[in-house]
């Protein structure tokens, strides 16, 4: 299971979006009155953030340490990791995060670069263990 | 029917948006309607601003386990609101949005009249 690089900081809190995960179906009937029905459990919470990288922090390049966890241990956004912030910053006992969709860059100037993230939120115990590897380098 | 918990803040902000949902036979012919209900239901959109994070996971835990996301609610701001003899039931999930150390939520509500009684407990239809 991949683990946030702890050279990297957290999402920014600013502009955090969560959405709590749903496993109902609303149907609005005719007369106005509403039915909910839910047929399963297990939807993720969806986190919309902005991950700011600074190119020079203490002589690390945040921006090629995230594209290298994005792109190995991630394997593009397949894999599960888990994150000190996401108990810490968001109250989660024991979630894991999935990066959903490709990171888009909407701010890169010389000192830092933001990313816009999708993150997808759920109970470790219900993400799969193994990783996906993709050979590198192939 | 399950209460609004008592650690979550038990009033929303002043300000929500409010629609009703239904009580006229048709709603898009507007020459010849017939109203259909004594008490239409409600599409109300409250916001709950500064809870903290633990409110937060709370409130989420209210909805995903205690409600089931889909069970019916009472909570103790609806009177306030003009809603006196009703009760509750979320329509998609809360949004909540960080605003500087705290956050602010969203929920999207179905306000469903119960039987509106006296204080003998007498049913009293057709009061404002």
């Amino acid at each position: 299971m991949a683990t946030w690089p702890t050279t990297i900081s957290a999402p920014l809190l600013d502009g955090f979006d969560l959405t709590f995960g749903e496993n109902a179906v609303y149907r609005k009937a005719q007369s106005g009155r509403g039915e909910s029905v839910r047929y399963g459990s297990g939807a993720p919470d969806r986190a919309k953030c902005t991950l700011r990288l600074w190119k020079n922090r203490n002589g690390i390049n945040q921006v090629d340490t995230f594209n290298a966890f994005f792109n190995v241990d991630l394997c593009l956004g397949v894999n599960w990791f888990s994150a000190w912030w996401i108990g810490s910053s968001l109250g989660y006992a024991d979630h894991k995060g999935k990066i959903v969709g490709h990171p888009k860059v909407s701010v890169d100037c010389k000192l830092y670069a933001d990313f816009a993230l999708t993150i997808i939120i759920k109970k470790s115990s219900a993400c799969p263990v193994d990783d996906t590897v993709w050979p590198v380098g192939v | 029917m399950i209460q609004w918990p008592a650690t979550l803040p038990q009033a929303p902000f002043r300000q929500y948006s409010h629609a009703l949902a239904a009580g006229l036979s048709s709603e898009s012919d507007e020459l010849s309607q017939r109203r259909t209900r004594t008490y239409p239901e409600s599409e109300v959109e409250f916001q709950f601003k500064q809870l903290t994070t633990p409110q937060l996971q709370a409130l989420r835990s209210f909805y995903d386990v205690d409600l089931n996301q889909t069970a019916p609610f009472s909570s103790p701001w609806l009177p306030s609101a003009g809603f006196t003899h009703h009760f509750c039931q979320f329509t998609a999930p809360p949004e909540a949005k960080r605003n500087g150390l705290r956050w602010d939520v969203s929920v999207s509500l179905l306000i469903i009249a119960g039987v509106p009684t006296d204080s003998e407990g007498n049913i009293t239809y057709g009061a404002a």
